[in-house]
């Protein structure tokens, strides 16, 4: 019996809450490209696109993983 | 009592008349110039003009959403010729020297049209309405309440996705806006000439065209399971374990893996033919240019296996032995070449091991990157000239 346990963390909010948070980071990291590209810095207005754009498509897998947490928990209720 | 199956095809057909507001605002906005002018100075706009009235026509005879959307996408088109041809103009004088004062002028130059895109969004709200009852595969309720309960549902559908695509809109066109004038702002001469170039633009402007649409793809399979829960499918999702345990892969990973190696080559071909091993030109005289044309096309050879086996998609995706021994192959192969560019400038074994010449290197390469980008580029800008895609 270890004494440290983890809270079990259960349900989708937590997911849906990682998927925001990663949401934000990446809007940030948009805005710094435009920022980037006022200031004539080209390559790191692209580079910091590019790294918007992945942290975008990722946060919208967590939302889809999320959402699908979501569907198992509407429909199933407390049977699994 | 009012057959509600004629009163929905009415109204999808009438709505589309919203469009003629529209058209009817740009062609008062292009009159002035017509009148002075002439119809040939403008003939790219008033041809389009005048395909979206035809289309609108077409649509309300049909009311089909397909071709009232091609009629609001050739509108707003017909604004984009003026500034179009204003951006080759800038860019050619930029390129011949001669620097002349730039104004944004499309980014709050387009006119939406605005009745017609509210338009949309009742023409296929309409659409769907009419092709659910056509095959009655929902009841079509008359219910004030429920009416007004669907309503709010398709707004708070509505709203956020028309904003977030605005919001893209808005990022996309001042994010290549941007890139177009910070050629007047970048002093290197590598970087003037990428910037310059229309390739670039038409290139970054695909590239970004294509990631949003897969973003925007992407959200609405993210979407549909918030708003339609399904135990079964999100089971089906979530027990299939490669939907789960996804390596990362970034987008364009493709592209940016046949950049990278672009990218790599000429760096390799350098520190190896270059400085590392200097080809010898002791051939018969007769024979000079044979060899020397086969040494040529040899280390071309050698020097993109290289630089596509580093690039390999397996190297890039996670860690592996080939990787490592990538990443220490490269420094050993900086570090000879330093060494040797060293002992050329006259220092002695012990010091040039000790203190390579990292400073001459980077120059080299540096001149050979300049070089390199030059000729792509002009290679690219005129192969796609001659192809008719850049202006």
């Amino acid at each position: 019996m270890s004494r440290f346990r983890i809270p079990k963390v259960r349900g989708f909010l937590p997911l849906l809450a990682l998927g925001v948070a990663v949401l934000a980071v990446a809007i940030v990291v948009l805005m710094w490209s435009v920022a980037y590209m006022e200031r004539a810095m080209v390559a790191t207005a692209l580079i910091s696109g590019l790294v918007g754009f992945s942290l975008l498509s990722a946060s919208l897998y967590i939302l889809r993983l999320a959402a699908y947490a979501y569907g198992v928990e509407a429909e199933g209720g407390s049977r699994s | 009592m009012v057959n509600l199956r004629y009163a929905l095809a009415l109204l999808q057909r009438a709505v589309p008349g919203l469009v003629f507001i529209d058209i009817a605002v740009r062609a008062l906005s292009i009159a002035p110039e017509l009148l002075s002018a002439g119809p040939t100075a403008l003939s790219a706009e008033l041809f389009l003009v005048a395909a979206s009235g035809f289309l609108a026509v077409l649509s309300i005879a049909t009311g089909s959403p397909a071709i009232y959307s091609v009629t609001l996408a050739l509108l707003v088109v017909s604004e984009l010729p003026i500034s179009l041809q204003s951006a080759a103009h800038r860019s050619l004088a930029l390129r011949t020297g001669y620097l002349e004062p730039v104004e944004l002028d499309y980014l709050g130059g387009i006119r939406v049209p605005i009745a017609g895109i509210a338009g949309l969004f009742l023409v296929l709200a309409f659409d769907a309405y009419s092709t659910a009852y056509r095959h009655r595969k929902r009841e079509v309720s008359t219910n004030l309440r429920e009416v007004l309960k669907a309503f709010t549902a398709f707004l708070t559908v509505l709203v956020p996705f028309v904003s977030a695509s605005v919001a893209l809109g808005i990022y996309y066109t001042s994010l290549l806006e941007l890139l177009r004038e910070s050629s007047q702002k970048v002093s290197a001469e590598f970087l003037r000439v990428l910037t310059i170039s229309p390739v670039t633009h038409v290139v970054v402007a695909a590239v970004l065209l294509y990631v949003l649409i897969r973003l925007v793809d992407s959200s609405v399979d993210t979407l549909i399971p918030f708003l339609a829960p399904s135990r079964k499918i999100s089971l089906s999702f979530l027990l299939e374990k490669k939907n789960l345990d996804r390596v990362f892969t970034p987008p364009l990973l493709g592209t940016v893996l046949g950049l990278a190696a672009v990218l790599f080559y000429p760096a390799i071909h350098v520190i190896l033919f270059d400085v590392l091993v200097e080809l010898p030109t002791l051939a018969p005289a007769g024979l000079e240019l044979v060899l020397r044309v086969f040494e040529n096309v040899a280390s071309l050879l050698v020097t993109s296996l290289i630089a596509y086996g580093i690039v390999d998609r397996k190297i890039v995706s996670g860690p592996s032995r080939r990787r490592v021994i990538c990443a220490v192959a490269a420094l050993i192969l900086v570090y000879a070449s330093s060494v040797k560019l060293s002992l050329l400038r006259g220092e002695s074994l012990l010091k040039s091991l000790v203190e390579p010449d990292f400073a001459g290197l980077v120059k080299i390469l540096e001149k050979t990157y300049s070089n390199y980008a030059y000729y792509l580029l002009t290679f690219i800008e005129s192969l796609t000239r001659f192809l008719g895609v850049a202006p």
